[in-house]
């Protein structure tokens, strides 16, 4: 009955959706302001009624109820309870419902937010949220039902892929998808912006905390995509440039570029065509990405079960959202007024680079992805576009940009004076540069190597210089700290993020160029030596875990003479699925990680075949990602980005 | 007799399979990075490093045996082409073919900076516009300066 309900709902939500649409843009065509009021209703009520037929779904999850096709063929009964409930969206119908719900979680935030905003403003918005509600809505009912009951219920269910049961990869997809899903709202402002004509204040200081947002998330989802990947698939990667993880990322370059670009429109009030351009790649690019994803037209590890039907009406969307976006940006663009002037050498033209550069890798990512369907379109054969692809074309584009980015905050806006910023940075430069070499002079190493530790503590060092510089050189320790903590919130997310990338960057750099890889059979009591650590197998036990069982190994970590641990790698078999898995032992710390893979018995004596990756400042990694995401989180709670900071008391005088 | 040749042949089998496990070791830079850039044609997607399927393993068994013959990493990875097709390089060529994906990267950013340049050129620069007195004015600010230390 509960599934009935929560089938009804979301047909309910159907209709509303196309009401959302419909009635707020005549009540904007007919200057009706109570037409235009229903938007906030209809807004809160799809919301409402979303939650609720989620709710019906996992309730179907948690119960086990097997008379839910979805349900009979995604989960089991003896599945941890937390992997029940991530099993909602661990499957193609569940994830749209989740996707729905999130923009309708969005659309009610729209709403109560933006009470102060002006009325035709947030209307055209609302009805922008409910078209895209309505499609994908419709999508779900009519191609992807997750409510189909099964005449015959199963007694058990299928359970579901066991390399998915992860804590990571369980909170993953609500992470991505608020991220994908919050870009919709600067789309919906960007549509509405062009159909009034005009861009403004009030709309870019709404704009970027939209776009802050929808990148901090977008940020944390890729994060524990790839920090999922990195300890499940039991390779010792993190990144394999696969389709589906290129989907989540050029979303989130072009986000990047959105998040610059719109600093120089709130502050310099111009380029605001470029980022309203921006705004519409960036949703298009995560639409793109849901149908990459759902579809199957490429090939991926991440392979979901996917149907080409379902793809086509994805695509469909695509055309139909990134076409009408662009053709009316065309027709309107040129009716929005450039503001002020600048010089190519200044903070604006830094940013203009940074912009390129992001645009440009966004649009490689897409064409190497793609590149495979085109090539296979023309003249019928196979090609590959792997990550040495990528590896050779991305960090080129992406060297100059780190070199920028470490001192164009100096810059000052609309024109700088090249010579005082060489001046300045030559220091930090010849410092970067010494530092880099006595590192390589000791532990050897690669011209890569060299380039990426250089970027990284360029980066750290003309980011830390910049921010003495902004407090204020020359000034009585207790006054420098007095007017630090006296700096905007976001001054402090620019540095904090500008840190993570750096820090990223060596975690990238140290962790490929010095990674050790040992592939070796071993014995009861035999030890495998890396630098100082010496690993010693001690054997094997059988484990039942809930719904598996496995055989551990054991192993003792030596350092330096001392014991430190036990890695316990186990190898795993899913009777429900039939699959075996292997379950990694990492030993981790903040300057490496010992990652330990047991392989299969071999020729049924004492040995197994063993894998163990040894990869320093790995962490370093997701570390950085994560200080990019806090960074995005302080600029967002800078007190001049709260929703509905200085909008005058009757905005709604100013559009009529 | 018989029993004896199979059972020789067994025994020869195993030592050889065990051999050739030992070799499997990714010691070999070479070879390392040729795994890299080969694709496991039997999986999703994944390149011979990262895989475990066994025609995975034989490829790198044959890549090892190849470079031990003392072939090159470009002809190994030709006579695997001649046999799989391009497929089964993850680095496409660098050819007349690809030339599109090998140089789109740059032409974006070129094009990018040329949509600057007419950006930029098209807005009248500020600091003309702005900043430049002409010659008449900076004759008057001459006369009032001079005024001022005069005075």
């Amino acid at each position: 009955m509960i599934i009935e309900l929560g089938h009804y709902c979301l047909a309910l939500v159907l209709t509303i959706s196309l009401f959302q649409f419909l009635v707020p843009a005549l009540g904007v065509r007919y200057n009706s302001i109570g037409l235009m009021s229903t938007s906030y209703i209809t807004a809160y009520l799809s919301f409402i009624l979303v939650c609720f037929s989620f709710a019906s779904l996992t309730y179907a999850y948690v119960i086990s109820d097997f008379s839910v096709s979805l349900v009979a063929n995604n989960s089991h009964s003896l599945k941890p309870m937390i992997y029940k409930i991530s099993g909602v969206w661990g499957n193609h119908e569940g994830s749209l419902l989740l996707w729905v719900l999130i923009l309708t979680f969005y659309s009610a935030a729209v709403a109560f937010l933006g009470k102060r905003l002006p009325v035709k403003l947030i209307s055209l918005v609302l009805s922008c949220q409910g078209l895209i509600a309505a499609s994908f809505v419709s999508f779900i009912l009519f191609t992807s039902n997750p409510f189909t009951r099964l005449f015959f219920p199963e007694i058990e269910g299928e359970g579901f892929n066991p390399i998915l049961q992860d804590f990571g990869l369980a909170i993953h997809p609500p992470f991505l998808y608020l991220g994908y899903v919050g870009l919709s709202v600067t789309f919906s402002f960007s549509i509405a912006a062009l159909l009034i004509g005009r861009v403004d204040t009030i709309w870019v200081k709404w704009v970027r905390p939209w776009t802050l947002i929808a990148w901090v998330f977008l940020t944390i989802g890729i994060a524990l995509g790839s920090w999922w990947a990195y300890r499940e698939l039991g390779w010792g990667g993190w990144w394999f440039w696969d389709p589906v993880e290129n989907a989540s990322f050029m979303p989130w370059l072009a986000a990047t570029a959105l998040l610059h670009s719109s600093i120089v429109a709130e502050k310099r009030d111009t380029l605001k065509a470029w980022t309203i351009l921006l705004a519409i790649i960036a949703f298009s690019l995560s639409l793109l990405g849901t149908f990459i994803v759902r579809s199957g037209v490429l090939i991926s590890v991440h392979a979901f079960a996917s149907d080409p039907s379902r793809g086509l009406y994805i695509l469909m969307l695509l055309i139909f959202f990134t076409g009408g976006a662009l053709a009316l940006f065309a027709r309107k663009a040129a009716s929005l007024k450039s503001g002020s002037l600048f010089q190519p050498v200044s903070r604006e033209g830094a940013l203009v680079i940074n912009n390129i550069i992001f645009a440009s890798s966004a649009a490689t990512v897409l064409l190497g992805t793609l590149y495979p369907i085109f090539i296979d379109a023309i003249n019928n054969s196979k090609v590959s576009v792997g990550p040495p692809y990528f590896e050779a074309v991305f960090i080129p584009l992406m060297v100059p940009a780190i070199l920028l980015c470490a001192f164009s905050p100096m810059l000052s806006w609309k024109r700088a004076k090249l010579e005082n910023i060489l001046e300045r940075v030559i220091a930090v430069f010849i410092l970067a540069i010494m530092i880099t070499a006595i590192f390589i002079f000791i532990y050897g190493g690669s011209i890569s190597a060299f380039l990426g530790l250089f970027l990284g503590l360029w980066l750290i060092l003309g980011t830390i210089y910049e921010f003495f510089i902004k407090v204020g050189i020359k000034l009585s320790f207790t006054k420098f700290l007095l007017r630090a903590f006296q700096l905007p919130r976001s001054a402090y997310g620019m540095s904090l993020a500008h840190l993570g990338v750096a820090i990223f960057v060596i975690g990238v750099t140290v962790s490929s160029a010095w990674r050790i890889d040992i592939e070796k059979p071993i014995q009861n009591g035999e030890s495998v030596v890396i630098n100082d650590i010496e690993l010693i197998f001690l054997g094997i036990i059988d484990v039942n875990g809930p719904n598996w069982i496995a055989e551990r190994g054991k192993f003792e970590v030596i350092r330096r003479g001392k014991n430190n641990e036990y890695l316990f790698p186990e190898r795993r078999f899913y009777p429900a699925s039939k699959v075996n898995t292997s379950e990694p032992a990492i030993m981790s710390n903040a300057f490496f990680d010992l990652y330990v893979v047991l392989g299969e018995n071999l020729n049924n004596d004492e040995s197994y075949s063993l894998r163990v990756y040894y990869s320093p400042f790995i962490n370093w990694i997701w570390f950085g990602i994560m200080c990019m995401a806090l960074g995005g989180i302080l600029a967002v709670t800078d007190r001049k980005h709260r929703l509905g900071y200085s909008v005058k008391k009757n905005p709604k005088a100013i559009y009529k | 007799m018989r029993i004896i040749i199979l059972n020789f042949l067994y025994i020869f089998f195993t030592i050889s399979l065990v051999y050739a496990q030992e070799n499997l070791k990714v010691n070999n830079i070479e070879a390392k990075e040729l795994y890299e850039e080969l694709r496991c044609l039997v999986c999703q997607n994944q390149s011979l490093l990262d895989s475990d399927a066994p025609l995975a393993l034989d490829l790198k068994k044959l890549v090892l045996y190849k470079l031990e013959q003392g072939l090159s990493k470009e002809e190994i990875k030709e006579f695997l082409v001649e046999r799989y097709g391009e497929f089964i390089l993850l680095k496409p060529t660098f050819t007349i073919k690809n030339i599109l994906l090998w140089v789109a990267p740059f032409i974006f950013v070129l094009f990018g900076f040329f949509l600057t340049f007419l950006f930029l050129r098209k807005t009248p620069v500020s600091k003309e516009e702005v900043f430049t007195l002409t010659e008449a004015e900076k004759e008057k600010l001459k006369k009032v300066l001079n005024k001022d230390i005069i005075e």
